[in-house]
C-alpha cells in the first residue's frame, strides 16, 4: 500500500479533538504577504467589501522608524465573546472545541453582534443575509486540514493549534514568547494570542477586520483620503 | 416604442409552430433527474471527501512554485502548496489563488476573435478556429515559400513552455522569437554570466544556513524571480537561526520592513556601497586572499587599487548611507563568512551604471570567499536537464523530436542568410561586418539580436523587447505577421503609446495575432485574437533553480478542461505548423499532448503516472550543490583531453570545449566560465564598447567594476526628483489587475514620497499631482532630448521609509482594458497618445456592485496609467531597461 | 426535494413553451445563420417577436446578404462575447453582490444527470444563461414541481434584469426582440 501523498492525508479519521482551538499569530514571521488574506476570500466566498479576516498595513509611528508592520487581524474567537452574548437570537454558537461560529439557520441580523465586537470581526454578508464571520475553516478542520489561512502562510506566521493542549506546539511557543491577545483590556480572553503586537498597533488599527474611514494603511485605499480635484 | 406583453398562450403558440416545424430538437437527460436545489450565489464550501487535489505548478508570478489545486466537480475551488516541492516546501503566496480568479473570470477571452472595422476600434466576431488558423496560415506560409521567413514574428511577455515555442519559429524559419528579458533583469543577468558562466545567470544563496545577508534593493518578500523560495528560508534563518539582513532600498518594502536593519538609498548609489565595502574589507584584512587567489581571475592588489578612492565617507556622500555603518556593515558581513552573502536583483541593476554596481555586489561574494559555502552564495542548475554543467547524472530531459535547426545567421558568406543581411540599414551591416568573428555567428538580425547591444546576445538572446517598436517605426526591419504571446507591451512597456501606435499601423504591421487569456490592451490592437487555455488547463515542463541546492523538476498539468473554445499555447502552435505545412508539420506529428510530455520525462526513474501523481521529482540521495567547482573530473570526463601548461585549462580535444582546470595538481572542474575561473576581470566590455563606438571611458565599458554617477543623476537640481517604480506583493506584471481579491488589496497607485519632501512641495497626503518625466543623458535612445518626454497625474501618499528625493509608483494598476475589475476606474497618462480604446461599456455604468473602490461607487478608483510616462532607456550594451534612473518633477494640480 | 423522472420528449402541446427556451439558448450561444434565420421567420415566431418589438417585422421580410449576417455577427459578439455589454453570465444579474458562480450544474447534485446538449451550448460555462435556458428545454416530462423548481431557483432570479439590460443596448431589433420575449417569460 503506497504511502499517502500529504493532500491524501484527509477525511474525518484525520481530525484532531481539541478543546481550545486558537490560533498563534508571530508578527517577528509576518510579511505582509496577503496570503491569507486571500487565501480566506477564496476558500469562503467572501464577497468583496466584507472580510473574515485582512492584513493591516500600519505604519511605525516613530520618527526615527520607516518601516511597516504587518498585522493580520480576524475573528479573535474569544472564552468570553460579546457577540454571543449580544445576539438576541442566539444565532452565535460555541463550538465542542470553544470556537465561535455563526449559526446561519437563526441569525435575523440584528447587527447587534456587529457593535458588541471590539475587533470588527463580523460582517453582514448581503446575498446570504446573515451575519458573517471566520470560524476557523469547519470544514477543514473537521477532515484534518488546517484553516485556510493557517495552510496558505508561507512564514509560518499563522498557526493552529490547541490552547488547552499543554503539549501542544502553539501553547509552548506563545508561553515562551509571552503572546498576548490583541486589546487585551477588553476582557474578551482571546483564542487568537499574537507575538510580537505593540500598543499602538491596537490604536492604528482602528476597527480592525472590517474597512474602516479611519483606515491609513496603504492597501485597501479607501476615499477617506482627500484626493484633490480628478 | 412599447413593447406589448406576451401571455401564457401566446408562448405555447409559439412554441407549438416551432416544434411542427421540425428545425429545433430539444434537448433531453439520459438518466432520470435527481435534482436537489441549493440556495443560488455560492458554490458551497468545498467538500473535502469529494474533492480532488491535484498537483501541477502555479502561474500567479514567474516563480512558479508546485502547488495543488482542489477540484470539485469539475471547478478549480482553492490552492494550496505542494510539500513534494523541495524549493518552495508547500508554501505559497497571495497569487497563487490568482490563478482561479483569471480561470473562471467572466471576461475570460473564450473564442477566436477577428476584428470587424478598423484596428483598434473595438469591434469583433467570433470565428471558428478553422478559419482563423486557416487566414494566418494564409499570412504566413508565403513568407517562408518565399525565403523571407524572417519576416514573421513572435514575441511574448511569458513564455514558460521551456522551448516548446522556439520549436515553433525553429520549424517556421524565424530567428525572430521576441521577449521582454531586458525589460526586466538583463543588467543583473550579464554580470552573473560574466562571472559565473552562461549557465549560472541566476543564483541560488544559501539562505538556510547564512548569517548574513546584505540586499542591495532585491524586494523577495513581494516579488524577485524565486522570491517565495528566498523568503520563506530568510525569515526562518532569521527569527529561528539568528540570522541578520541588512537592506538598502528607495522605499519600505515588505523586505525593507522585516530587515534587521533598512537605509533608506539614493537610487543609483548601490554601487557606491558595494564599493565602499570591499574598501573596507580590504582595509581590515578580512578578506579570503586564497580564495581569491585560487579563484579570481584579477590580481588582490589591483582590486585594492581600484577601491583606493571608494571610502565609505566618499559613498555616504554619493548614497546617503552613513559611512560608520557602511563600514560595520562591511565588517559583520565578511566575519560572518562564509556564511554570509549578497543579495540584489533590479534595485540594484536597472541603472545606467547597474550592471557595474552588479559587478561590485557579486566581488564582495569572491572577496569574502563564500561562494559555493553552506550559508553563502551559491550556484544551482537552472534550465532543463541536458547534462550541462552541475547537471551531471541527472536524468536527461529534452523535448522529444524531431526539432528543427535554428536559423542561419546574418552576414556574408557561406552558411549565412546573406538575403536578409543586405536588407539591413548600411550603417547596421557595416557594424556588424567589423564584429569579432564569435559576434557574427550569433548575430540575427536587429530585433533579436541588435548590434548596437552586443552584450544583449552574448552569451544567449536575452534580446532588447523596448526597441523592438522603435526599431519597426524606423522601418530596420520589414514585419509581415506579428504574434503577441501574454504580452503586455501596449500596456506595461516604456513609452507603450509607441508600441500602440506601432501595432495600430498597418503599414509597419500588415497583420497581428494575440493570444491571450483576458482582452489585454495588446490583444485590443490585434485583427484576430486567439484564446488560450490557463495554467490550469495545460501542460508544461518545468525547472528552475532550487534554493535548497538539490536540482529538481516538475510538470504542469492540467486539472480541468480547457474553458469554452480556449486552447493551450502548444496546441495553437502545434494545429497552425501543420496548417502551414511545407515541412513544418514534421516537427508536430504528435496528437497526444500528454504523451508528448510523457516522452519529454521518460528518462525518470518513477512512473509517468506516479510523477504525475506527485508533481514534482528530485532525487533525495543526491549531495547539494556547495563548492561545485571543486569537484574532481570523473575519468569518463576526462578521456580525450589536453591541458594548458600556462592556464591549467582542461580541453576536450574533439569539441575544444573547456571541462575543467588543474588546481595544484588535481582536475578539477573550476568554473563554467572559458577561463575556468571567477571573470571579475572580463574584456567583453570594452570589446563591445569598441564595436559599437561608445566611449571607454563610459563607465559600461569597463572590464572591471567600475562606479560612476548616473550621467542624469550628477548635479541634479534641488526640485528634481528620481521617479522609480516597484512591485506589489499582491499583483504581478501587468496582468494581475482582474484579480478581484487582489485588486481589492491594491486597486490604487499613488505616488509616494517622504512627507518631508511632501511638506516641502505644499502637499498634504491625497493631493494630485502631475509627475512629469524627463528623458535621460548618457548614451541611450533620444538621449538629452529637452522638455518633458511624459507626464501622468496621480494622488500621494506619505510614507517615512521613501527616501526624500525618490518618488515611488506601481504599474500594476491603471487598466484601460481587460474587463471590469480591472478598469474599475482608470485614467490614462497625459498626454493622450495612442489608440483610445476605452469600451462603451465600461462608461455605461455596467461596473459591478461588488467593486466597491470603484468611481461609481464613491470608491478612490482604480489606478493611473504611466507607462506612457517612463522613457525607453536600454542600458548601453546589454540594452537592458533602466526603469528607475527616472529624473521628474512634480507640481501640485 | 429530489426526484426521479423518466425521460421523454413529450407531444407537442404538452410543455409546448420548451422550445421557446430553446430558441432563446440558440439565440444566445451562437450568431445567426441561415438556419436559425428560418426558425425566427416561422409565421408563429415571426409574429411574437413583432409584437414585442415592431421594428423587427422589415428585418425578418428583407432577404439577408453576407453583410447583414455579419452585422447581427458583429452585434452578438458586442452584446454577449467583447466587450460584453451584456454578458450572458447569470450571476451578474441576480442582483446579489458578486455572484459569479450562479450555476446550472449545482441544481444537479448527482454525477451524470447532465442533458446531452449540442456542442456549441456543452461548452459553455455553467454560469452562462443560454446553458440554463436550454436546459429547462429539456426538462420536459418532468413533474411540474421540478419543471417550477428549476425556473424558480434558476431563471427567474436573473431573468428580468439581463432583458432589461439586452432592450437597452441591443442596436438591433432582433436582439431587443430576444430581450421582449425572455422578459414574457414568467
Amino acid at each position: 500500500m503506497p504511502e499517502l501523498l500529504p493532500w491524501e492525508k484527509v477525511g474525518s479519521e484525520f481530525k484532531k479533538v481539541r478543546k481550545r482551538a486558537g490560533m498563534l499569530i508571530d508578527l517577528r514571521r509576518c510579511v505582509g504577504c496577503h496570503a491569507c488574506t486571500v487565501s480566506c476570500k477564496t476558500e469562503n466566498e467572501v464577497p468583496l467589501g466584507g472580510f473574515r479576516m485582512r492584513v493591516r498595513y500600519l505604519e511605525r509611528p516613530g520618527p526615527e522608524q520607516s518601516t511597516i508592520a504587518f498585522a493580520p487581524l480576524i475573528c479573535m474567537q474569544c472564552q468570553d465573546a460579546p457577540c454571543l452574548t449580544a445576539c438576541p437570537s442566539k444565532a452565535i454558537v460555541r463550538g465542542e472545541d470553544g470556537r465561535v461560529k455563526v449559526d446561519e439557520s437563526k441569525c435575523d441580523r440584528e447587527e447587534e453582534c456587529i457593535t458588541a465586537c471590539p475587533y470588527g470581526a463580523i460582517f453582514i454578508n448581503e446575498e446570504k443575509q446573515v451575519a458573517e464571520k471566520c470560524d476557523l475553516c469547519e470544514h477543514r478542520t473537521d477532515v484534518g486540514l488546517d484553516p485556510a489561512c493557517v495552510s496558505s502562510c508561507p512564514s509560518e506566521a499563522l498557526q493552529f493549534g490547541d490552547f488547552d493542549d499543554p503539549e501542544d506546539p502553539v501553547t509552548k511557543i506563545a508561553a515562551d514568547a509571552g503572546a498576548l491577545g490583541w486589546k487585551e483590556n477588553e476582557g474578551t480572553k482571546p483564542s487568537v494570542l499574537y507575538i510580537g503586537h505593540e500598543p499602538w498597533m491596537e490604536e492604528k488599527a482602528n476597527s480592525g477586520v472590517q474597512l474602516s474611514e479611519a483606515d491609513m494603511d496603504v492597501t485597501y485605499e479607501q476615499n477617506n483620503l482627500e484626493v484633490g480635484k480628478r | 416604442m412599447e413593447r406589448k406583453t406576451l401571455t401564457r398562450r401566446d408562448l405555447f403558440r409559439v412554441g407549438g409552430g416551432i416544434a411542427a416545424s421540425g428545425m429545433l430538437p430539444l434537448p433531453s437527460f439520459a438518466e432520470g433527474i435527481s435534482a436537489k436545489p441549493l440556495a443560488p450565489g455560492r458554490l458551497g464550501r468545498i467538500d473535502y471527501s469529494k474533492a480532488k487535489a491535484v498537483p501541477t505548478i502555479c502561474f500567479g508570478c514567474t516563480t512558479h512554485c508546485g502547488v495543488v489545486g482542489w477540484v470539485e466537480n469539475g471547478r478549480v475551488r482553492r490552492i494550496d502548496g505542494n510539500p513534494l516541492d523541495p524549493n518552495s516546501k508547500g508554501n505559497i503566496c497571495s497569487k497563487a489563488q490568482g490563478m482561479i480568479s483569471y480561470t473562471y473570470y467572466p471576461e475570460r477571452l473564450l473564442y477566436p476573435l477577428r476584428r470587424v472595422g478598423k484596428r483598434g476600434e473595438g469591434k469583433w466576431k467570433r470565428v471558428p478556429w478553422d478559419e482563423a488558423l486557416g487566414e494566418i496560415a494564409e499570412k504566413m506560409r508565403p513568407l517562408r515559400e518565399a525565403g523571407t521567413p524572417e519576416e514573421f514574428v513572435f514575441h511574448y511577455g511569458r513564455d514558460k513552455t521551456k522551448g516548446y515555442t522556439k520549436r515553433f519559429t525553429n520549424a517556421f524559419g524565424t530567428p525572430n522569437r521576441l521577449n521582454r528579458r531586458s525589460i526586466c533583469s538583463s543588467n543583473r543577468r550579464a554580470p552573473l554570466m560574466s562571472f559565473y558562466g552562461r549557465e549560472f545567470e541566476w543564483e541560488s544563496q544559501d539562505f538556510e544556513n547564512t548569517q548574513y545577508i546584505v540586499n542591495f534593493g532585491g524586494n523577495p518578500m513581494e516579488a524577485y524571480q524565486g522570491g517565495l523560495y528566498m523568503m520563506h528560508r530568510i525569515q526562518h534563518a532569521r527569527v529561528d537561526k539568528g540570522a541578520r539582513m541588512v537592506t538598502f532600498e528607495v522605499r519600505p518594502s515588505a523586505t525593507a520592513s522585516v530587515s534587521d536593519e533598512y537605509y533608506p538609498i539614493m537610487p543609483g548609489t548601490d554601487g557606491a556601497v558595494a564599493f565602499a565595502m570591499i574598501h573596507v574589507i580590504l582595509k581590515e584584512g578580512l578578506e579570503n586572499a586564497e580564495f581569491w587567489n585560487r579563484w579570481a581571475n584579477y590580481p588582490l592588489d589591483d582590486l585594492r587599487g581600484d577601491v583606493a578612492e571608494y571610502t565609505p565617507e566618499w559613498a555616504e556622500e554619493k548614497s546617503g548611507v552613513p559611512a560608520d555603518d557602511i563600514r560595520r556593515i562591511a565588517i559583520e558581513f565578511a566575519k560572518a563568512a562564509p556564511a554570509c552573502c549578497t543579495m540584489s536583483n533590479r534595485g540594484s541593476a536597472k541603472h545606467y551604471n547597474g550592471v557595474q554596481s552588479d559587478r561590485a555586489i557579486r566581488t564582495l561574494d569572491v572577496l569574502v570567499g563564500n561562494v559555493g559555502k553552506p550559508g553563502g552564495f551559491c550556484l544551482s542548475s537552472l534550465r532543463g536537464w541536458a547534462g550541462r554543467y552541475g547537471q551531471e547524472g541527472l536524468p536527461k530531459l529534452s523535448q522529444p523530436g524531431p526539432k528543427a535547426s535554428d536559423p542561419m545567421p546574418w552576414g556574408l558568406g557561406e552558411g549565412f542568410n546573406e538575403d536578409a543581411f543586405r536588407k539591413l540599414p548600411e550603417e547596421v551591416q557595416e557594424r556588424v561586418n567589423a564584429f569579432p568573428e564569435f559576434w557574427r555567428k550569433k548575430y540575427f538580425g536587429e530585433l533579436a539580436t541588435p548590434s548596437e547591444y552586443p552584450l544583449a546576445w552574448h552569451w544567449y538572446q536575452m534580446r532588447v523587447g523596448q526597441l523592438v517598436y522603435p526599431y519597426i517605426k524606423e522601418s530596420r526591419q520589414k514585419v509581415s505577421v506579428y504574434m503577441s504571446f501574454t504580452l503586455g507591451a501596449s500596456y506595461g512597456y516604456p513609452e507603450a503609446n509607441l508600441a500602440r501606435e506601432v501595432l495600430a499601423d498597418e503599414e509597419l504591421i500588415p497583420f497581428h495575432v494575440a493570444v491571450d487569456i483576458s482582452y489585454s490592451e495588446q490583444a485590443a490592437l490585434a485583427d484576430i485574437i486567439l484564446p488560450e487555455a490557463t495554467s490550469l488547463e495545460r501542460w508544461d515542463h518545468h525547472s528552475t533553480n532550487n534554493y535548497g541546492l538539490v536540482p529538481y523538476t516538475g510538470v504542469r498539468q492540467p486539472l480541468v478542461k480547457p474553458l469554452g473554445q480556449s486552447r493551450s499555447i502548444q496546441d495553437i502552435l502545434r494545429d497552425l505548423a501543420r496548417r502551414i505545412g511545407g515541412g513544418m508539420e514534421e516537427y508536430f506529428a504528435f496528437d497526444d499532448m500528454e504523451g508528448f510530455y510523457r516522452e519529454w520525462y521518460q528518462n525518470l526513474p518513477i512512473s509517468w503516472e506516479d510523477f504525475k501523481q506527485r508533481g514534482i521529482w528530485m532525487d533525495e540521495t543526491r549531495e547539494k550543490d556547495y563548492e561545485l567547482y571543486e569537484r574532481p573530473l570523473t575519468e569518463a570526463e576526462l578521456a580525450d583531453t589536453s591541458v594548458d601548461s600556462e592556464t591549467g585549462i582542461i580541453t576536450q580535444k574533439e569539441s575544444g570545449k573547456a571541462v575543467g582546470i588543474v588546481k595544484d595538481g588535481k582536475s578539477i572542474r573550476g568554473f563554467d566560465t572559458p577561463s575556468r575561473t571567477i571573470g571579475v576581470y572580463d574584456e567583453i566590455w570594452p570589446i563591445a564598447a569598441k564595436a559599437v563606438g561608445l566611449p571607454l571611458d563610459d563607465v559600461n565599458a569597463s572590464p572591471v567594476a567600475v562606479y560612476d554617477t548616473v550621467p542624469e543623476h550628477r548635479d541634479l537640481p534641488e526640485d528634481r526628483y528620481i521617479f522609480t517604480t516597484f512591485k506589489w506583493n499582491v499583483h504581478t506584471q501587468g496582468r494581475s489587475a482582474h484579480w478581484k481579491y487582489h485588486s481589492e488589496i491594491v486597486h490604487t497607485n499613488p505616488v509616494f514620497m517622504h512627507p518631508d519632501t511632501g511638506a516641502k512641495l505644499g502637499l498634504k497626503e491625497g493631493d494630485t499631482i502631475k509627475l512629469t518625466v524627463f528623458r535621460p543623458k548618457g548614451h541611450t535612445y533620444r538621449s538629452g532630448e529637452e522638455g518633458a518626454m511624459g507626464a501622468f497625474e496621480n494622488h500621494v501618499r506619505f510614507l517615512k521609509g521613501v527616501h526624500p528625493r525618490v518618488m515611488a509608483c506601481s504599474h500594476h494598476v491603471g487598466h484601460f482594458e481587460q474587463g471590469s475589475v480591472a478598469k474599475a476606474e482608470n485614467r490614462k497618462s497625459a498626454p493622450e497618445q495612442g489608440i483610445d480604446s476605452e469600451s462603451k461599456a465600461f462608461k455605461d455604468a455596467d461596473i459591478p456592485d461588488k467593486l466597491w473602490w470603484s468611481r461609481e461607487k464613491n470608491g478612490i478608483g482604480g489606478g493611473v496609467h504611466i507607462n506612457d510616462a517612463l522613457p525607453i532607456n536600454p542600458c548601453p550594451l546589454t540594452g537592458g531597461q533602466n526603469w528607475y534612473d527616472n529624473v521628474c518633477s512634480i507640481e501640485k494640480v | 426535494m429530489s426526484v426521479a423522472s423518466k425521460k421523454c420528449n413529450p407531444p407537442a402541446g404538452e410543455d409546448s413553451v420548451a422550445p421557446v427556451y430553446a430558441l432563446l439558448g440558440e439565440l444566445l450561444s451562437r450568431e445567426i445563420d441561415e438556419g436559425l434565420l428560418a426558425i425566427l421567420r416561422l409565421t408563429e415566431v415571426k409574429e411574437i417577436l413583432a409584437r414585442v418589438e415592431p421594428d423587427v417585422a422589415p428585418v425578418l421580410e428583407e432577404i439577408w446578404d453576407e453583410a447583414r449576417f455579419e452585422e447581427h455577427s458583429v452585434e452578438f459578439c458586442r452584446l454577449f462575447i467583447y466587450p460584453g455589454d451584456c454578458l450572458p453570465i447569470a450571476g451578474k444579474w441576480t442582483g446579489n453582490a458578486e455572484d459569479e458562480t450562479f450555476s446550472v450544474r449545482r441544481w444537479f447534485l448527482e454525477e451524470g444527470a447532465s442533458p446531452d446538449l449540442a456542442k456549441h451550448l456543452a461548452e459553455l460555462s455553467d454560469t452562462h444563461v443560454a446553458k440554463i435556458l436550454a436546459i429547462r428545454a429539456g426538462l420536459t416530462g418532468v413533474s411540474e414541481e421540478v419543471m417550477g423548481g428549476y425556473e424558480n431557483e434558476m431563471i427567474h432570479p436573473w431573468r428580468s434584469a439581463f432583458a432589461k439590460r439586452l432592450s437597452e443596448c441591443a442596436q438591433l431589433p432582433v436582439y431587443r426582440a430576444v430581450a421582449g420575449i425572455l422578459d414574457a417569460l414568467e
